[in-house]
């Protein structure tokens, strides 16, 4: 640890709580100092600007090492360097930087398996030690990436062991935890689902993983549609509904599937993966088609894809609740910490917007002029 | 008489202009929907009611016999369920206890459960995951 905790400052007897919350300002500093050696091991920090729904965010990257499997999928928000950023996360990995996790950071991290079953960390990859109001934290099962989020002072603080620990599915959406705890902050929720418009509007395509959403998104992106996402965006219903792109990756489920897209099958940046073992398809829009890309879209719908075998596509109009329980579950299960806030949230978005079944089968020409028409049977709701 | 409570914070709770109410219980993954029935005997709970209070008031909208059996079942059902908590004492209620849309025909209340979310939320993270993450369901093959 580095130096003295600063003294307590508590009008009475402090609890157990007053002195877990002072230490937790010392396990981020810890965190922090251990970055530090990192950056002075590899002797440069590599630096990566975003612009995400008017926030800049500064990636700082102790060594190279890390930048590729991270700024891959953001490519398409980057901007020029920024001096005064809204939230700084600050990356590194024990392998390259030959900086090790702080004794007892990684201590705790070793005893997850048994953490877990003391209720230490949540279903949903909480660390609950080391949060509170102020500090959030998780780390990933299997690929153990921890994550520590200082809400205060709008800095982050991501770690890995070794770069080939990244599973191929965080280089397609990385950071995304952060993305969710800091946006929440600013009444923005990331949904899981996806954004295609085109210049009358959008709709957000949501539901759970495997019912259509990506089939959906590729026939618009095909059509010449504008892309946000298939599976994680913004969503700020400050003003009029917007969703804000996250990632410009698209994946599909199967091989078989990106093999009805002969366009795009080139276009699979992990082939081997999905050859060797059980990765899915997975491409970066952006860099193909960069001005079907979009940072921003508008939505008019909410749109929930369902794959039926034998149907033909139609779409109908279903209620809140069943809008909502289309988009709650899915949303809140990937978002550690989420409670009554995003579901508000969640829960306006289905009050404010027209919510429909699109059900399609195997033929899936009309799909995207499906979506067109959504759309513009929707106009109004965009304009009141 | 003991007054019931939502059990927050684990219980998020949502009613809808379809009458229809949503509740996710975050502690256990588990999703419920209730019917418009349901969703009223739900916003009674919310201002504190008793069981009792409750088979008042919809004794005094719907002259039907099974109505005070009913409440109760469905009432020991959210507590089964641990969506609600009876307080120690009769909580004072601060805003008055009526339906807001009854009409003359008594439809029983009806709760749905939907285990989906709770089966990815309860994974067993030592068994359930690999090294895809985010605890994803293996296939049988991977078992």
């Amino acid at each position: 640890m580095q130096g003295n905790s600063p003294k307590l400052e508590v009008q009475n007897q402090p609890t157990f709580e007053d002195y877990y919350d002072q230490e937790r300002i010392a396990v981020f500093e810890m965190f922090l100092s251990a970055y530090n050696d990192a950056v002075q091991n590899v002797g440069s920090v590599e630096e990566f600007h975003v612009q995400i729904a008017e926030k800049t965010i500064n990636f700082q990257f102790a060594g190279n090492s890390l930048i590729s499997k991270v700024t891959r999928a953001l490519k398409h928000l980057e901007i020029d360097k920024i001096d005064d950023p809204d939230l700084v996360i600050k990356l590194w990995d024990s392998e390259s930087t030959q900086r090790p996790l702080p004794l007892l950071i990684n201590t705790v991290k070793d005893c997850i398996p048994y953490a877990a079953w003391l209720k230490k960390i949540g279903r949903r990859e909480e660390v609950y030690p080391f949060s509170n109001d102020r500090f959030l934290s998780s780390l990933q099962w299997g690929s153990e990436i921890l994550t520590l989020l200082d809400k205060e002072r709008n800095q982050c603080i991501y770690w890995v062991e070794n770069v080939d620990k990244i599973p191929w599915f965080e280089v397609g959406a990385p950071i995304r935890t952060v993305f969710h705890w800091y946006f929440s902050s600013t009444k923005s929720q990331m949904v899981h689902g996806g954004a295609v418009g085109n210049e009358k509007g959008g709709v957000l395509l949501a539901g759970e993983g495997g019912s259509g959403k990506s089939t959906t998104a590729l026939n618009c992106l095909k059509d010449g549609m504008l892309y946000a996402s298939d599976d994680y965006v913004l969503v700020d219903t400050k003003n009029q509904p917007k969703t804000y792109s996250l990632f410009q990756t698209a994946k599909v489920k199967t091989k078989d599937d990106i093999e009805r897209f002969p366009e795009f099958e080139s276009w699979v940046t992990n082939p081997r993966g999905v050859e060797e073992s059980d990765e899915k398809p997975m491409l970066f829009v952006g860099e193909n088609k960069p001005k079907q890309m979009a940072k921003e879209i508008p939505i008019n719908a909410l749109v929930f894809p369902k794959f039926i075998a034998g149907e033909k596509c139609h779409y109908e109009r279903i209620s809140e609740q069943k809008a909502f329980r289309g988009i709650a579950p899915s949303t809140i299960n990937q978002a550690p910490f989420a409670g009554e806030e995003c579901v508000k949230m969640l829960a306006n978005l289905v009050r404010e917007l027209p919510a429909y079944y699109l059900k399609f089968g195997e033929d899936q020409e009309s799909l995207s002029q499906t979506i067109k028409q959504i759309i513009k049977e929707n106009q109004q709701d965009v304009r009141r | 008489m003991k007054s019931l409570k939502v059990n927050v914070p684990h219980i998020v709770h949502e009613i809808f202009s379809d009458d229809e109410a949503a509740i996710i219980n975050l502690k256990t993954g588990n999703y419920y929907s209730l019917n418009p029935t349901g969703a009223e005997v739900w916003s009674l709970i919310e201002k504190n009611a008793t069981s009792e209070e409750i088979i008042e008031v919809f004794s005094e909208c719907y002259k039907n016999e099974s109505v005070e059996d009913v409440i109760k079942k469905f009432v020991t059902e959210l507590l089964e369920e641990d969506l609600i908590i009876e307080s120690e004492e009769n909580i004072q209620k601060t805003q008055e206890l009526r339906l807001e849309k009854a009409n003359g025909n008594f439809v029983e209340p009806e709760m749905e459960r939907f285990g989906d979310m709770q089966e990815l939320l309860l994974l067993d993270p030592i068994h359930d995951v690999d090294d895809a993450g985010f605890p994803h369901k293996k296939t049988a093959a991977q078992n």
